[in-house]
């Protein structure tokens, strides 16, 4: 428990830097789209608001998932950590998953502010399971992105190479599978949540592609082995 | 008492690419005692105790602490929880505050000493609320002492303890590892200062580029040990005193100054038998040693 309170201090201020910024710029945009019927914000408006979301939360989880041994040992005090009876396994996992939590109320707090400000346009339900929708594309996308960064974080210390190589790599990811052929493949894709619009409708339509959703999930807990596999092996 | 080292290397090793840090080093680290672990800048002391605290992996042989393999990565998790260390930077995290830190780091210890936390918090007079990185590089160090020594550990593992205190924060740092080492617990630490060792150690251990060059206790350092200056009165060649026991020796003109670890008397006489017109003999100190072996490899 105390591995998280550790991963929750290290992260809070860059956590409300980016919640902040998260619910304030969609919050904008929000504000600034032209209303419908009585003064509210369609579906429309709110799935476009939700791309402007996938780039902000994408730039949060990254600067989020920073840190961790490799910085501390630039830091100097990935001594101090390494002589707790705690495994390298323990201390990644605590990390992660203070990581995910942090990136799930970077999702769903936009997403809070979004519905408060847009209305329902007297369809509550609709309007929250719209919600739910575009976040549980994000989350599941997201991981894939979030599992890189530390990737990325166990690899390479500096303060600032570190996020920008991540950025650089996800930049590279969405370039690879821009094409159509791919796009299927794409987590960034699949975080809009793009190929499940119906226009008619303005809204994410069909079942929940499970499938597709497990697979982004399993190449992120793929590349969490890889990263505790790096920190085990790493000399520090 | 118990008799198995709370510190046992066989032959370890550590080489990066060509270069050897640690060469094969044989250490029996005694339970209940002070052991200093001397050496010059990249001798391969702070690497030898990556080593045995599962920082660094070794290229070559084995370690046990309290009696438990450092190759065996989970008894190596549970091992510490009965092992302190304080590292070489003394850097902490910077975002807690030194309360924090605490709270942070107390559940980890079933022994934590909470009124001895209190007491090191009063001594060291540690500002709780601060955070570490306001702190200054003796405050930091203090609170890394202080997290190890109120866990209670059966083995403190210190590099350059000292590094950052001023003198009355040596001076309690020194008697409160004396009196951790009365109440049951071995201390092994690194240090610089020749002047704290001499004062508190049991024993010394000396690395120099990897290998160990030193091992004794403090007593055999102080009884044992001599510098004897010999005046001829025609020159000498100094193979004439190379015998069993001697460390190194020094000829300027007719003047031979000859450090023994052993066999003083033999040497001594030796030296009148080649005729020498004075022989003195007197006790070498630590820091003596140290340069000496330091020099002698350079």
């Amino acid at each position: 428990m105390m591995l998280w309170y550790k991963a929750w201090l290290e992260t809070r201020m860059r956590f409300s830097i980016a919640l902040v910024l998260c619910v304030a710029f969609c919050s904008e945009l929000i504000i600034s789209l032209p209303r419908v019927g009585s003064g509210k914000v369609d579906l429309v408006g709110l799935h476009g608001v939700h791309y402007a979301l996938v780039f902000v939360w994408t730039l949060g989880v990254t600067l989020l998932m920073m840190g961790g041994l490799l910085s501390e040992k630039a830091l100097g005090s990935s001594s101090f950590t390494l002589s707790l009876p705690v495994s390298r396994l323990h201390l990644m996992t605590a990390r992660t998953l203070v990581g995910l939590i942090e990136s799930v109320a970077l999702a769903a707090a936009p997403w809070i502010a979004m519905l408060i400000l847009a209305g329902s346009n007297g369809e509550p339900r609709r309007y929250l399971t719209q919600a739910g929708f575009h976040i549980f594309f994000l989350l599941a996308g997201g991981s894939t992105l979030l599992t890189i960064a530390l990737l990325v974080s166990t690899l390479i210390e500096g303060e600032y190479t570190a996020p920008i190589a991540s950025l650089g790599i996800i930049i590279l990811l969405a370039y690879t599978f821009s094409g159509n052929d791919f796009l299927a493949y794409s987590p960034i894709s699949f975080m809009t949540g793009l190929r499940y619009f119906n226009r008619h409708t303005g809204a994410l339509a069909g079942t929940v592609p499970w499938l597709p959703a497990l697979a982004f999930i399993a190449v992120s807990i793929c590349l969490f082995v890889v990263s505790v596999k790096i920190i085990e092996r790493r000399d520090f | 008492m118990s008799c198995v080292p709370s510190i046992h290397t066989k032959n370890l090793t550590k080489a990066y690419g060509s270069t050897q840090a640690v060469r094969g080093l044989n250490l029996a680290i005694k339970p209940n005692q002070i052991t200093a672990f001397l050496g010059v800048n990249g001798a391969g002391k702070t690497t030898t105790i990556k080593m045995l605290l599962g920082m660094i992996r070794p290229s070559d042989g084995d370690a046990s602490l309290l009696g438990t393999s450092i190759r065996d990565a989970k008894e190596s998790v549970r091992m510490r929880r009965n092992i302190a260390y304080v590292s070489e930077s003394k850097q902490l995290y910077d975002y807690m505050t030194v309360g924090q830190i605490l709270r942070f780091t107390r559940p980890f210890y079933s022994d934590w000493d909470t009124s001895l936390e209190k007491e090191l918090l009063d001594t060291f007079e540690l500002p709780v609320d601060r955070r570490i990185k306001t702190l200054s590089k003796g405050m930091r160090t203090k609170t890394a002492l202080l997290l190890a020594f109120a866990r209670r550990p059966k083995l403190l593992v210190l590099d350059e303890p000292s590094d950052g205190l001023d003198p009355i924060g040596i001076e309690q740092m020194l008697q409160k590892l004396v009196t951790l080492c009365s109440e049951g617990t071995t201390v092994f630490f690194s240090s610089h200062q020749i002047a704290e060792v001499e004062r508190v150690a049991d024993n010394v251990c000396m690395l120099h580029r990897g290998s160990l060059v030193l091992d004794s206790s403090m007593d055999e350092v102080r009884q044992s040990y001599r510098q004897i200056d010999v005046g001829f009165s025609h020159p000498i060649d100094q193979s004439a005193m190379l015998m069993p026991g001697v460390e190194s020796i020094h000829c300027s003109g007719r003047q031979m100054r000859i450090t023994v670890r052993e066999n003083a008397e033999l040497v001594m006489g030796r030296a009148n038998d080649l005729g020498a017109v004075s022989v003195e003999s007197a006790p070498v100190g630590l820091r003596e040693i140290f340069l000496e072996k330091a020099m002698d490899s350079k």
